[in-house]
């Protein structure tokens, strides 16, 4: 299963001065959904073109199916790619750009029009055959790109925040769709976004990108929970982070002082000593009653809520301590804080992430 | 304000097209010579400018003058405007007002230096000079209205074509080239007319075996008054506005001469 479909070799690629990627390397199984995860500008729109070939890379090699790709001319690549803008042929019915791809392939008209109708089914655009692309929606013509990428049956699927320009709701529905269709598929399909929810959502693993390098790739839950450095414990949405200082380590459990405050941590990872960063999700964080039933009582800090903000299914509080501001989630059917109320903080040990500076 | 606007308007249309039909009614006086309003109607100098041998065969030049220009400056202008849209030329600014001059510089200062220089190097065929002549000041619109096909192309369409399969001919062929066709032919029928009508550079460079229909033309009201000038001019009207029905009809005139 996990037999290797696209291998990235230490890809560099500079604009003037700019480095824009860096020595990337990745693996991408067949028929994983890989996104490339990242800021505008951190090289995971460029990393894309680089496979489809609509940029060189300056150094290092791309793999396709075992077979080295970097200098094959981009229309004989065979990959399929989404671009944000659909990018359809505004000239042509939604048949005759769903069918381009066969065409150039030199198919026959008879199957091509069963592999069109195929790739419409596939995206429940069926009876839209005649329509131009200007008569369609806007999820319309994002399913009509995803049709024509798909039916020339690609080695791969690129998908360059395709979904960038839609709004909210209909995101999530052609979000879930597309998982379902490259999984029913098996097709090996990479996504770039910037959106961690999306990246969350759809992939089987997240390559979170900044600098040109890829800062980390694992599994939606490995990168969520345990980002490997401050970068991606910041885009994967740590809202809290302290310096802080190591006083000791044993048994994988981390002592430190942040301000004043002694900190337990459990490290897992790396040995970390000196200077660090701790990290902590505003949804791991409780208010205790102070009674000492808290599960893991180890941390715990009073602080004074200074604004409280409702988001419908939670309350997001700052809670001033002499640490700093705290972010904190409150669920929505517990009684809300008032501003200006004394409370006390605790979270578990296993909530603090360290990250080495 | 709403009647005054109205009546604005209805004395610029007045005001428009007010020569074209004092022609095009003198064109079926009685009489014989050219006057308006007309003592009586007729349709004989219709007849008798189409029968005419000098009309017959500057029509014939003028035709075929203008559909070798057309054909010669369209895919220059397409050429053009791919190098100034897509390419990343330097000085593309300058290429492009240099493009457009001939639309600012009289034609007959471009009809007197094309003869000077026709003259120094030799030209050896009349019809060589003209149409160069004809192209130059045909270009202009024809890069004009390409140029503003192409910019609606979004270049991802050309990008999304080389990844499913297209090399850059083929990518060309199938995605730009249709995406142009408006601008294409919009800017044909204006190529067609403006060299068909041309005079002032015509005027210069045409010769006894080149003479086109207006030259003709000219020449015959010299001497002659009578309404067939005017019952040729009503019918280059009827061309020309046979064209603007064509125009609106394949590309929608309005969206072509948009910027």
């Amino acid at each position: 299963m996990s037999m290797t479909k696209l291998t990235c070799n230490s890809l560099t690629k500079s604009y003037a001065n700019n480095r824009v990627l860096n020595d990337v390397s990745a693996d991408i199984a067949k028929g994983e959904l890989v996104t490339l995860l990242g800021p505008s500008g951190c090289g995971k729109t460029t990393l894309l073109r680089a496979i489809a070939g609509l940029s060189m890379a300056d150094t290092g090699s791309i793999l396709l199916d075992g077979a080295d790709i970097t200098h094959t001319p981009i229309h004989r690549r065979n990959i399929g790619m989404v671009f944000q803008s659909h990018a359809l042929f505004p000239h042509m019915s939604v048949t005759d750009n769903v069918a381009f791809g066969l065409r150039m392939q030199g198919i026959q008209v008879d199957e091509r029009r069963n592999r069109v109708g195929d790739a419409l089914a596939l995206v429940r655009l069926n009876g839209f055959e005649n329509r131009m692309p200007h008569e369609l929606s806007g999820g319309q013509q994002q399913r009509v790109a995803i049709a024509r990428a798909i039916a020339i049956n690609p080695s791969v699927l690129l998908l360059d925040e395709p979904f960038g320009a839609l709004d909210r709701k209909l995101r999530e529905t052609l979000q879930v769709e597309l998982r379902q269709l490259t999984k029913n598929l098996s097709m090996t399909a990479i996504f770039v976004t910037h959106d961690q929810e999306e990246a969350l959502v759809l992939s089987d693993r997240i390559a979170v990108m900044n600098g040109g390098v890829i800062q980390q790739i694992g599994s939606p839950a490995e990168v969520f929970e345990r980002p490997a450095n401050q970068f991606v414990a910041d885009f994967m949405g740590f809202e809290n982070m302290f310096p802080a200082t190591v006083v000791s380590q044993s048994n994988g459990t981390v002592r430190l002082t942040s301000r004043g405050l002694q900190v337990e941590a459990i490290n897992d990872c790396n040995a970390v000593s000196g200077e660090v960063k701790i990290g902590l999700r505003s949804e791991r964080i409780k208010f205790s009653d102070g009674s000492g039933t808290d599960a893991d009582g180890a941390n715990r800090l009073p602080g004074r809520v200074t604004t409280a903000s409702y988001r419908g299914d939670r309350w997001v509080y700052a809670v001033d301590t002499s640490v700093g501001v705290f972010s904190v989630k409150g669920s929505a059917d517990a009684k809300a804080k008032c501003v200006g109320q004394p409370v006390l903080l605790s979270w578990e040990r296993a909530a603090v992430r360290v990250f080495g500076s | 304000m709403k009647t005054l606007n109205a009546i604005v308007i209805v004395l610029l249309c007045t005001f428009i097209l007010a020569p074209t039909v004092v022609i095009a009614l003198t064109s079926f006086g009685a009489g014989e010579i050219l006057e308006f309003p007309p003592r009586g109607w007729t349709l004989r100098w219709y007849g008798y400018a189409i029968a005419k041998p000098e009309f017959q065969q500057a029509a014939w030049n003028s035709l075929w003058i203008a559909v070798v220009t057309m054909l010669i400056s369209a895919p220059l202008a397409v050429l053009a405007s791919m190098s100034l849209v897509r390419g990343r030329i330097p000085g593309r600014e300058l290429i492009q007002t240099i493009l457009l001059a001939p639309l600012v510089v009289p034609s007959i200062v471009i009809g007197l230096s094309i003869l000077l220089a026709s003259a120094r190097f030799d030209l050896p065929l009349v019809e060589a000079r003209l149409l160069i002549a004809h192209v130059l000041i045909t270009l202009p619109y024809l890069v004009r209205t390409v140029t503003s096909s192409l910019v609606r192309l979004d270049p991802v369409a050309e990008e999304a074509a080389r990844v499913l399969g297209a090399d850059s001919f083929r990518t060309f062929w199938f995605v730009t080239l249709p995406a142009l066709r408006p601008g294409i032919i919009a800017g044909m029928i204006f190529a067609f007319i403006i060299s068909f009508d041309n005079v002032s550079i015509s005027l210069f460079l045409a010769s006894a075996k080149t003479n086109t229909l207006p030259l003709s033309l000219m020449s015959y009201i010299e001497y002659n008054l009578d309404p067939s000038v005017a019952a040729v001019s009503t019918l280059l009207i009827l061309m020309a506005l046979a064209a603007a029905i064509a125009l609106e009809r394949l590309a929608g005139l309005r969206r072509t001469l948009g910027g």
